[in-house]
């Protein structure tokens, strides 16, 4: 409830004031830095979290898991090359001496990209085993 | 290429391959979420692909909006509107965190239901336990009372031709006359008595056909499947359904017969240890429709299944004494008021497959044929 409470308040700020909650993408100044980089603390957390459960539940198959926990594992890798990246951004006054990074830091595709394929390939493989067989017999693989 | 332009076309392609890998998971799982809308974790992967299709296209939208600003020279526009932008991004951000942090609840929840699942099913299994045996308590009584009825309704007409048969016997019945005018009217009302139940006797048999109805064997073995898979998961046996793709329509009483499939699954699962498999499998057969049910058990010996259909056997299928009467000699006899026939093909080591096959059509008096 915290969590939903603090979101909502996060979004009204934002709307209304952007600059007021440090929520800017662009992150041309510092003042947007601040929020950018608290989301990808969370978002880094969440995906660590979500990488660590998937290996525990007995809920995917073998393909299903590797694929589900190779998207998560590239998005965290993500969100700490991100973090690392809006620090180092040019725009970013006190780190302008790092102005040859720029080719490295902004090619954060190389491992967003294949995340999101890999989460695909997931989706494709549990639509397969789930649907073209009995669409009752989801997730019997629990053993909980 | 200039080292700039390079850097665009990189950043804008790798966005947009983003968003749309993005919306084609959203698209498979909205497809699960779909047809599994009862399963909480398809709801919640659902969820996290929307978050994620939310995160690519706001991530698309503000990568793309600032190189086309920065291209047509509207560096003043990009810098109104990118807090926005970026503010957007962040939200989406954090909700795709909050969506992927209540994988640990979505799972709990499911664990819950699974657990009140499995606890409903064992209490389904002993209500069918005890309706099987309310069941046979019925049939055994309303047996005993048919066999009543037959002896009372029989035994007038029988006891009066007995006697009038004896007093001719005798030589006491007096003249022709009188046996033509008297005897042979009585025992001719007798024997028309005893064909009268006779007739009701039949009728009552041939109303049993009605109960005969259109059925879909897919559809019943899937329901058995579905109601035994529980049993053979707890005993570490992998069981496995594979359905004809089209649908094998046939003429049966679904009741009796879910009955009977589940029954031999039931012997299945006990014959096997664990890490065997059962495979069940439809399909479609010469004119009709096939079952097979297959373990990787034991196996059965030629001698048990040479007697395994007998009625005086109360064994299942592979030999062990059982302590109730319903068992492959019943499951047999509903097969053949079916028109139906089962086979057995087994031998010690290398498991047991069961084949049952129905008729599409039920021939007319099909019901009669197959009881002669």
């Amino acid at each position: 409830m915290i969590l939903v409470k603090f979101l909502g308040l996060y979004i009204i700020f934002s709307f209304i004031a952007p600059s007021c909650v440090y929520a800017i993408q662009e992150h041309l100044g510092i003042e947007g830095l601040i929020a950018h980089e608290l989301a990808h603390i969370l978002l880094l957390f969440a995906m660590c979290d979500f990488a660590y459960r998937v290996l525990r539940a007995h809920l995917f198959d073998k393909k299903e898991k590797r694929c589900f926990l190779s998207g998560a594992v590239l998005f965290a890798l993500w969100n700490i090359w991100a973090f690392v990246a809006h620090l180092l951004h040019p725009a970013n006054i006190i780190n302008i001496k790092f102005k040859w990074l720029i080719p490295l830091i902004t090619s954060d595709h190389i491992l967003l990209v294949p995340s999101i394929i890999c989460f695909y390939f997931a989706s494709n493989a549990l639509v397969k085993n789930r649907l073209d067989n009995d669409p009752r017999l989801m997730y019997d693989r629990d053993k909980d | 290429m200039d080292k700039n332009a390079l850097l665009m076309f990189s950043d804008i392609s790798g966005t947009a391959i983003f968003a749309v890998f993005a919306f084609l998971m959203m698209r498979n799982l909205s497809r699960l979420n779909k047809d599994n809308s009862y399963e909480i974790i398809s709801a919640y992967l659902y969820m996290l692909a929307i978050s994620l299709f939310l995160f690519g296209i706001s991530r698309s939208i503000g990568h793309i909006l600032k190189h086309i600003l920065l291209f047509a020279n509207k560096g003043e526009l990009w810098h109104r509107v990118s807090p926005f932008s970026g503010a957007f991004n962040s939200i989406t951000m954090v909700f795709m965190a909050s969506v992927t942090l209540f994988f640990r609840r979505a799972l709990k929840i499911f664990s819950k239901m699974k657990r009140e699942q499995r606890k409903l099913s064992d209490t389904s299994m002993e209500l069918l336990r005890l309706n099987e045996q309310m069941n046979q308590l019925a049939g055994e009584r309303t047996r005993a009372e048919i066999i009543l009825d037959l002896a009372h309704e029989i035994r007038n007409p029988i006891t009066v031709i007995g006697g009038l048969v004896r007093r001719l016997s005798t030589g006491k019945s007096g003249t022709n006359s009188s046996i033509n005018s008297t005897y042979i009217p009585s025992l001719l009302e007798q024997a028309a008595r005893l064909e009268d139940i006779v007739k009701r006797f039949e009728e009552l048999i041939s109303r049993q056909t009605h109960t005969f109805k259109v059925l879909d064997l897919n559809s019943i073995v899937r329901d058995c499947f579905n109601f035994k898979k529980e049993t053979a998961q707890k005993k570490g046996i992998a069981i496995r359904l594979n359905l004809c793709k089209s649908p094998l329509l046939f003429q049966g009483h679904k009741e009796i017969l879910e009955l009977s499939i589940r029954h031999l699954i039931q012997n299945a699962i006990e014959a096997c240890s664990p890490d065997d498999a059962i495979d069940i499998m439809t399909k479609t057969w010469g004119e009709g429709v096939a079952i097979e049910i297959s373990d990787t058990g034991p196996g059965i010996s030629k001698e048990t299944i040479d007697n395994i259909f007998r009625n005086n056997r109360e064994t299942d299928k592979y030999g062990r004494k059982r302590p109730v009467s319903f068992g492959l000699p019943f499951i047999k006899q509903v097969i053949e008021k079916h028109n139906g026939t089962i086979s057995i093909d087994s031998g010690p080591n290398f498991g047991t497959t069961v084949r049952i096959q129905f008729p599409t059509h039920f021939k007319k008096n099909g019901f009669h044929a197959a009881k002669k």
